[in-house]
């Protein structure tokens, strides 16, 4: 932790610095509060959070959030087979939230207007969790299927981190005074075990300079 | 630039030492999960080789166990239904085709395996078995299957329970007459001492094979006569020729499924009787055209006498008797023996109404109580059938011996001639049912 402090703390000194030569729409630090949705083989809800200290042309940030539902049509089919091979009409529900948190960096191409367009890259971690439940006639039967000899595997259940890479861009919107708006579009890949997880995040935040 | 540089390469060292720093999110593994997919899930837990902290690997696939068809839960088995195969319906899996494990063992909590097999390939159909070895008897078995797809390991399916029965061993049936080489005419009885056995037989049965040949084929007669006490006879409705005759018997115990070996083969001499072509001795000498109006019924051996029954010695049908001295006669015993290949006959012993059957002599001393005298018996005189020898025995209504005419009997009848084995020892019980051997 003191090694992440200490470059923490020269990051901050270098957009300090840069502020000094601010062209961008604001510099300083600011934070904003993230909403959406995930979109892939389902559409899924995310809320979030970003911090970080705007310089001249770039942004350092730390972003963190959830992805309620990254799940992928694999795991829907594996679902219905073992849906199938249950009998009785079984249905299932099958969700896989992802809780993230990555540090990048965004470039600000130059602009003259209200609106700050951005893009860059962030790296950090994913926690992927795979859930899978079943019902007959209504009842959830999870918790009676390894008695029913069903055996659910990582593709239906657990959990799993992972090193996360996002790749991204957007717009921010000066409003009044302090506050922004914030929409953007970031991709990220989580690897884990099987192969890993793509996630594409269409963003919408709100946030405020200091 | 040079900033830029510098910051994103502190961005990486950040989110990498982060990445790679963060502890296992704990995630614990849903209710019912089994051992062994805890046991996955601690290994996987471990860093892996790319540095990826799992908590709980995403990699496994889903499956179900498979389902036992065969043998159904409790069924029983008789021993030699052996061997047994077990049949699961296929797992159903979200990974890689899977293969199976099947397992049996003594004991419910399945401690003690008797048959463990691994990675059987999955039927072609619905379904996938496995052969199982020959089991011990007498002995309640659990059985139970799971299937492995990749490197996930499934649930064991639920356990069932079967029964292999005792085993039954029967023995060889060991024949008994017609011995080998032996010349046999008339009613052919075959007779085999009772198999020696173990285990709870319930009934046995033996098949008799007839044969004009040594390998069987093609049978003359066969037949599945119950097992009878001490030995089993059987007497073949078939007409035979003169001939060389193979014959062999096979013991089964039904209700265990269990069969004997085949019995050693016999080979035995038929010579066919015509009482045309046998010398009649000092009795009717057209006696072989004398109505056959009677059967022998049985033959009884004892140590002092022998009985021989006929069904028109008593009742209302019975041959009239004919004046003797003072008295009547019935009828005559007589007796065919084979001497030298050849058939000789004579009618000796007189029997009048309700005279006791044992005066027909001991056994053992035919050959001086019956042909006792050469110039009436001639080729006969002193002939004493040895132990086992076929003999054939009749009747003939009034009084036949010492008449070469006939003349002393009103109706000119006579009964079949029945061949038993002789038996100076005074062994042997023989019926016959319309002139046929049927014990």
């Amino acid at each position: 932790m003191r090694r992440v402090s200490f470059v923490v703390a020269a990051m901050l000194a270098l957009g300090t610095a840069s502020a000094a030569r601010a062209q961008g729409l604001v510099v300083g630090p600011y934070a904003e509060f993230q909403s959406g949705f995930t979109v892939g083989s389902t559409v899924g809800g995310l809320f979030g959070g970003e911090a970080g200290f705007s310089a001249n042309t770039f942004d350092i940030y730390f972003e963190g959030g959830k992805m309620l539902n990254t799940k992928s049509s694999e795991m829907d089919a594996a679902a219905a087979t073992i849906a199938a091979s249950l009998g009785q009409g079984a249905t299932f529900e099958a969700s896989q939230p992802t809780n993230y948190f990555d540090i990048g960096f965004w470039y600000k191409f130059p602009t003259t207007g209200k609106y700050q367009p951005y893009a860059g890259i962030g790296l950090g971690s994913a926690g992927v969790t795979r859930e899978t439940k079943f019902f007959v006639n209504g009842s959830d039967i999870t918790g009676q299927l390894p008695s029913m000899g069903v055996q659910l595997g990582g593709d239906l259940q657990g959990s799993e981190r992972g090193f996360l890479f996002t790749v991204g861009g957007g717009a921010r919107i000066g409003l009044t005074g302090q506050l922004f708006a914030d929409v953007s579009y970031r991709y990220g890949h989580v690897s884990i075990s099987d192969g890993g997880v793509n996630t594409n995040r269409i963003q919408f935040g709100i946030g405020a300079h200091f | 630039m040079k900033q830029i540089a510098i910051v994103m390469s502190t961005v990486v060292l950040i989110a990498a030492s982060v990445a790679c720093s963060t502890p296992a999110n704990p995630s614990a593994t849903k209710a019912g999960s089994t051992a062994a997919a805890s046991a996955a899930s601690q290994a996987a837990s471990e860093a892996d080789a790319a540095g990826r902290v799992v908590t709980d690997a995403l990699s496994g696939v889903s499956m179900t166990a498979p389902a036992p068809l065969t043998p159904t839960d409790g069924q029983a088995f008789k021993y030699a239904d052996q061997p047994l195969t077990l049949v699961v319906k296929n797992a159903t899996t979200t990974g890689a085709t899977p293969t199976y494990t099947f397992q049996v063992a003594g004991d419910a909590a399945f401690g003690s395996l008797v048959f463990n097999q691994e990675g059987i390939a999955q039927g072609a159909g619905a379904n996938t078995s496995v052969a199982l070895p020959k089991l011990a008897g007498a002995k309640t078995y659990f059985w139970r299957a799971r299937a492995t797809s990749g490197t996930t390991v499934g649930l064991f399916s639920a356990a069932r329970s079967f029964n292999v029965g005792p085993e039954v061993v029967l023995q060889a049936p060991v024949l008994a007459s017609p011995g080998s080489g032996a010349a046999v005419s008339g009613t052919i009885s075959m007779v085999t001492n009772n198999v020696q056995r173990s285990g709870p037989v319930t009934a046995i049965t033996y098949r008799f094979d007839l044969s004009n040949t040594a390998a069987f084929s093609p049978a003359l007669a066969s037949a599945v006569v119950p097992e009878q006490s001490g030995t089993t006879s059987w007497s073949p409705n078939v007409t035979l020729g003169a001939g060389t005759y193979y014959w062999r018997v096979q013991a089964f115990d039904n209700a265990s499924g269990v069969s004997s070996p085949v019995s050693g083969v016999l080979a035995f001499s038929y010579q066919p009787f015509d009482l045309h072509q046998a010398t009649i001795v000092s009795s009717p000498q057209d006696f072989a055209n004398w109505a056959e109006t009677a059967k022998i019924t049985s033959v009884q051996f004892f140590g002092d006498s022998f009985w021989v029954d006929f069904d028109r010695r008593t009742g209302p049908n019975r041959w009239p008797d004919v004046p003797f001295g003072d008295g009547s006669l019935e009828y005559t015993l007589g007796m065919c023996i084979n001497k030298a290949g050849h058939w000789y006959c004579s009618a000796v012993v007189q029997f009048w109404f309700e005279r006791d059957l044992g005066a027909s002599g001991v056994p053992s001393h035919v050959n001086f109580e019956w042909f006792y005298d050469f110039a009436r018996w001639g080729p006969m005189t002193g002939y004493q059938p040895e132990e086992g020898e076929t003999v054939g025995l009749f009747v003939c209504a009034g009084d036949c011996r010492n008449n070469d005419a006939g003349d002393r009997s009103y109706v000119k009848e006579r009964s079949n001639v029945a061949f038993v084995p002789w038996s100076n020892s005074g062994n042997g019980f023989f019926t016959f049912a319309n002139g046929r051997r049927t014990k």
